[in-house]
C-alpha cells in the first residue's frame, strides 16, 4: 500500500484515512492510515533530572535512575497469553531466514558520541566509555521479525547470586566446594528471542488392534483342554483433534535448549506490549533460529504428540500397521523476548554455563560431578556383600560349614552392586545437565 | 415522428392477448405474435409514433449455424409433436428485432466498502506411515477484508437498461449469462434496409423509467472498478453516493429470430435464437400423446402374446411341443408389460425436469 499526496479529500472519507494508490483514472482509493512507531534510530536512556544513565528495575517495573532515584513510567500494555499472533503467510516464510540483516550495525552514543558497533542480533547496548544505555531500532528490523511482546524482568540481578547458591548447594554428588563459585560469578540479564506456535492438529488414523481373549484348545499330549490367550487383530479407525497453544521454541543457539526447556514454564499472562524502555540496562538478543526451522521442529512436536494422543484413545497395548493422516489448521506465530540471567563459572579448569529464569527464578545449568565422591560411595556399596561373601567362601574352603553366610554375603553384594549402578546412572544424568 | 421517418413501409400492431406491440412489414399481413404466439397481431394506428432507433445490430448468424443449432436443440427431446421437427421450426421462422435502451451516464461521487484481498497462507499435512513421517506443504488462499473509501469521477457508456417489459426474459433467451449476448460494439446505425422483411418490437418503457435499472448496471460497474482501483480482489457493502450526470439514451434493436411449435394442448411454445450468435432458447416439451400412443403399442402387443399363450394353453395337451415356444412367449410378455410404461414415464420425467428448468 503507497500513500499519495492529494488535495483535501471529500468530507465523506472517515476520518484517519489516507491516500493510497490507486489503479484507474477518476477513483481515489483510501485506507486506514497505518500505525506508524515513532522510534528514534536508537534511544539514549538518561535521567531526564539529573542526566545520569536510567536503567528498568524489576522490582520498581519501570524505568529509574540510580542517580537520583528518579522513577519513569513506561506506557506499555499487558496483553498476556493472548497478544496477537500472525499467521504463515508466504511473505514471511519467504522473509524470515533474512531475519534482523547480516551487517553489523554502529549506534552511536547521544551521550558521549562514541560509535559502538553492533551484532544484528543485539538489540541494546551499554556505551562501553560512558555506560549510556541503549537501545537499537525496531524500524530497522522487517515489521513481522521484530519482538512485539515481552516478559519484562521480574528477578533483580542482585538475587542471581543467592538462588544460584542454593540451586548449586542441592544434592550429594557435587564437590562441596561447588557453593563458593556464586560468589565470584556474574549475573549478565538478558532478553532471549522465544517463538510461540499455535495450530489445531486434525488427524485421522488407521491401524490393525489387537485384542487378548483367552481360547481353549485340547492338548493332545496331556489329553486335556487347555487354555491360552491368543490376539485377534481388527482394522480400526479413529480421528483426533489436538489444540495446540503457546508452544514455546527456543529461537537462540547460544544456550543449550535443554537448559533453557528447565527453566520453564514462564508465565505468558505477564505479556506486555514492547516498549523500548523494558530493554534499557538489560542485553537482549535475537532469534538465530529462524522461524522455519522452530515450525518444523514445533510441527514435529505437534504431531509426535498427535500420534501418541491416537495410541491413548486405542484401548489395546497391540498396535500395528499403524497410519495417520494429520492436517494442521489455524497455524499462528510470535516472536517473544523472554528474561533470563546466564552466567558461566570455572571449577578445576573447566567451564559450565547456568541460566536463571529472569520471571520466576527457577534455575537450571550444569554442574561438576564429583566422581571421587560417587566412587566411594559406589565401593562403600559393594563391599561389604564382597567381604561377607569371601570371607564365607575362604572358611567353607578351610573345611568350615558357612554356606549360609556365602548365601547371605552374595544378596548384600547383588543389593549393593544394583544400588552403585543407580548412584552412577544418577551421576551421569547429572553430569550430563 | 411517424411511421414515414422509418423509410420503411411498416403498420403499427398490437397482440390483443399480450399487448406486446410491433411494427409489421406490410406483405407479412396479420401474423401471430412472436411473443405469445396466442393472437395473431391486430392494427394499432395509435402507436403511429414509435420512436426511430439509432442502432441497430444486423442478422449475422449463418443459415447453416442456425440450422444445425436447431437440430441440436431438438436432439434430446424424446417423443416430439408433430410440429416439433426441424422443417416445421424452420418454416415458422420469423425475424424479430427486440428494443434496448443503451445510456451514457456520468457519475461523481464518494464511495465506500470492504475490499477482499487475497492472501497466501503455508500450511501442511503429514503423513505417518511405514513408521516415519512424510510433511507436504500446501499453500491456501485466504481474504483479508479492509474498509476502503473514495471519491469517483467517470464516464459509463453503454449501459443497457429494458426498452419492453419483458426485457430479462428476452435477454435470458438471447444467451446473457452464459456468453457475451450480443456484441454491441458491432452495432451499426439504423437504416430501412436493415429491418426487411423483419417485425420490430415497439418499445414499452419511456427512457426516463428506464434511469433505474440503468442506475443499478452504473453502481455495478462502478463497485468493480473501485475494487481495481483498490488493488483488490473481492468486494462487499459497497455504498455509493453519488450524482449522475443527464444520461444520454440510445435506442437500439437486437436481432431476434423467433419460432414456435404446438405441445398436447395445442398451445404454441416459442423458440427463440439469438440473430447474432445463433445461441437458441426456448421451453422443451416431450409429447405425451405420442408416448401415450408408444406405450398403448407395446400394451397392445402384451395382450396379444397373452392370449395366443392362453390359446396354446388350453391346447397344450394335443400339441405339446408349442408349450416351449409359449414359454418364451410368455417371457417376452412379461418384458412388454414391463416396457409398456416407460415411453410415459420418460415424457413425463423430461416435461418436469424442463419444466424446473426453465
Amino acid at each position: 500500500m503507497r500513500a499519495e499526496k492529494s488535495p483535501a479529500p471529500s468530507p465523506n472519507i472517515p476520518a484517519g484515512f489516507i491516500r493510497v494508490e490507486s489503479r484507474l483514472d477518476g477513483i481515489t482509493v483510501y485506507a486506514p492510515a497505518p500505525r506508524v512507531e515513532q522510534i528514534p534510530n536508537a534511544q539514549t536512556f538518561e535521567c531526564p533530572n539529573c542526566g545520569a544513565t536510567t536503567a528498568f528495575h524489576p522490582r520498581a517495573g519501570s524505568v529509574t535512575c540510580s542517580n537520583c532515584g528518579s522513577v519513569y513510567a513506561l506506557r506499555a500494555e499487558q496483553v498476556g497469553a493472548r497478544a496477537h499472533e500472525l499467521e504463515f503467510t508466504l511473505d514471511t516464510l519467504h522473509s524470515a531466514p533474512r531475519g534482523w540483516g547480516s551487517t553489523r550495525r554502529d549506534l552511536r552514543c547521544e551521550n558521549c558520541g562514541a560509535t559502538t558497533s553492533v551484532a544484528p542480533t543485539e538489540l541494546s547496548t551499554t556505551c562501553p566509555f560512558c555506560g549510556s544505555n541503549h537501545v537499537a531500532a525496531r524500524t530497522a528490523v522487517p515489521n513481522a521479525f521484530r519482538p512485539r511482546y515481552l516478559i519484562p524482568f521480574k528477578i533483580e540481578r542482585d538475587q542471581c547470586a543467592a538462588r544460584a547458591r542454593e540451586w548449586l548447594a542441592r544434592g550429594w554428588l557435587y564437590p562441596r566446594d561447588l557453593v563458593n563459585v556464586a560468589r565470584s560469578a556474574q549475573f549478565n540479564g538478558v532478553y532471549l528471542a522465544f517463538w510461540t506456535f499455535r495450530a489445531q492438529v486434525n488427524a485421522e488414523w488407521r491401524a490393525q488392534v489387537g485384542y487378548e481373549r483367552a481360547e481353549k484348545f485340547f492338548d493332545v499330549s496331556q489329553v486335556k483342554f487347555k487354555t491360552r490367550r491368543v490376539i485377534e487383530w481388527r482394522e480400526e479407525k479413529g480421528n483426533v483433534t489436538l489444540p495446540f497453544d503457546n508452544l514455546l521454541a527456543t529461537a537462540t543457539t547460544h544456550i543449550p535448549a535443554r537448559l533453557l526447556q528447565r527453566i520453564e514454564p514462564y508465565d505468558l499472562d505477564a505479556l506486555v506490549t514492547y516498549d523500548p524502555g523494558y530493554l534499557a540496562g538489560w542485553r537482549a538478543s535475537s532469534y538465530d533460529i529462524t522461524l522455519n526451522d522452530a515450525w518444523d521442529d514445533a510441527r514435529a512436536q505437534m504431531r509426535e504428540q498427535t500420534r501418541q494422543a491416537a495410541f491413548a484413545n486405542i484401548d489395546s497395548k497391540h498396535i500395528r500397521n499403524f497410519s495417520m493422516h494429520a492436517a494442521f489448521d489455524e497455524e499462528a506465530w510470535r516472536l517473544l523476548l523472554l528474561p533470563a540471567f546466564i552466567t558461566t563459572y570455572r571449577f578445576q579448569e573447566k567451564t559450565y554455563q547456568l541460566v536463571i529464569n529472569g520471571q520466576t527464578g527457577k534455575v537450571a545449568g550444569d554442574k561438576p560431578i564429583a566422581w571421587r565422591k560417587v566412587w566411594l560411595i559406589v565401593a562403600a556399596l559393594i563391599a561389604p556383600g564382597l567381604i561377607l561373601a569371601g570371607l564365607a567362601l575362604g572358611l567353607t574352603v578351610a573345611g568350615y560349614d558357612l554356606g549360609g553366610l556365602f548365601f547371605v554375603g552374595g544378596i548384600i553384594f547383588v543389593v549393593g552392586a544394583l544400588i552403585a549402578v543407580w548412584v552412577i546412572q544418577q551421576a551421569m544424568q547429572a553430569g550430563e545437565g | 415522428m411517424g411511421m414515414a421517418d422509418w423509410g420503411a413501409t411498416l403498420h403499427p400492431a398490437q397482440c390483443g392477448n399480450c399487448h406486446a406491440a410491433f411494427l409489421v412489414p406490410a406483405h407479412a399481413g396479420a401474423p401471430l405474435c412472436p411473443n405469445c404466439f396466442a393472437a395473431r397481431l391486430e392494427p394499432n394506428p395509435a402507436l403511429e409514433h414509435t420512436e426511430l432507433p439509432e442502432l441497430i445490430l444486423p442478422f449475422s448468424v449463418a443459415e447453416s449455424t442456425l440450422h444445425a443449432n436447431l437440430e441440436r436443440w431438438l436432439r434430446d427431446i424424446p417423443f416430439k409433436s408433430a410440429t416439433l421437427n426441424l422443417n416445421a421450426l424452420r418454416a415458422r421462422l420469423t425475424r424479430v428485432f427486440m428494443p434496448m435502451y443503451l445510456a451514457d451516464a456520468e457519475v461523481q461521487g464518494t464511495w465506500n466498502a470492504q475490499m477482499g484481498f487475497d492472501y497466501l497462507v503455508a500450511s501442511s499435512e503429514e503423513r505417518f506411515h511405514s513408521g516415519q513421517w512424510i510433511s507436504q506443504r500446501i499453500n491456501e488462499t485466504r481474504v483479508r477484508w479492509e474498509p476502503r473509501a473514495g471519491e469517483i469521477a467517470r464516464a459509463y457508456e453503454n449501459v443497457s437498461a429494458p426498452a419492453v417489459e419483458n426485457h430479462a426474459r428476452l435477454m435470458s433467451a438471447l444467451g446473457e449469462g452464459n456468453t457475451p449476448a450480443l456484441d454491441t460494439t458491432r452495432a451499426i446505425s439504423f437504416s430501412p434496409e436493415a429491418i426487411s422483411n423483419a417485425l420490430v418490437r415497439a418499445p414499452e418503457i419511456a427512457n426516463d423509467n428506464a434511469w433505474q435499472f440503468a442506475e443499478r448496471e452504473v453502481e455495478r460497474r462502478a463497485a468493480s472498478d473501485c475494487q481495481t482501483a483498490a488493488n483488490a480482489q473481492h468486494h462487499e457493502q459497497f455504498n455509493l453516493r453519488a450524482a449522475f450526470g443527464e444520461p444520454h439514451w440510445t435506442l437500439l434493436l437486437l436481432p431476434m429470430y423467433v419460432t414456435s411449435y404446438s405441445d398436447d394442448d395445442k398451445k404454441w411454445l416459442a423458440v427463440r435464437v439469438n440473430g447474432q450468435t445463433g445461441f437458441v432458447t426456448g421451453e422443451k416439451r416431450a409429447s405425451i400423446k405420442i408416448a401415450r400412443r408408444w406405450a398403448l403399442l407395446l400394451g397392445g402387443i402384451a395382450l396379444l402374446a397373452f392370449l395366443f399363450i392362453a390359446f396354446i394353453a388350453l391346447t397344450a395337451r394335443q400339441v405339446s411341443q408349442l408349450s416351449v415356444f409359449a414359454g418364451m412367449l410368455l417371457f417376452v410378455m412379461l418384458c412388454l408389460c414391463l416396457a409398456a410404461p416407460v415411453p410415459l414415464i420418460i415424457a413425463w420425467q423430461y416435461n418436469q425436469k424442463n419444466k424446473e428448468t426453465a
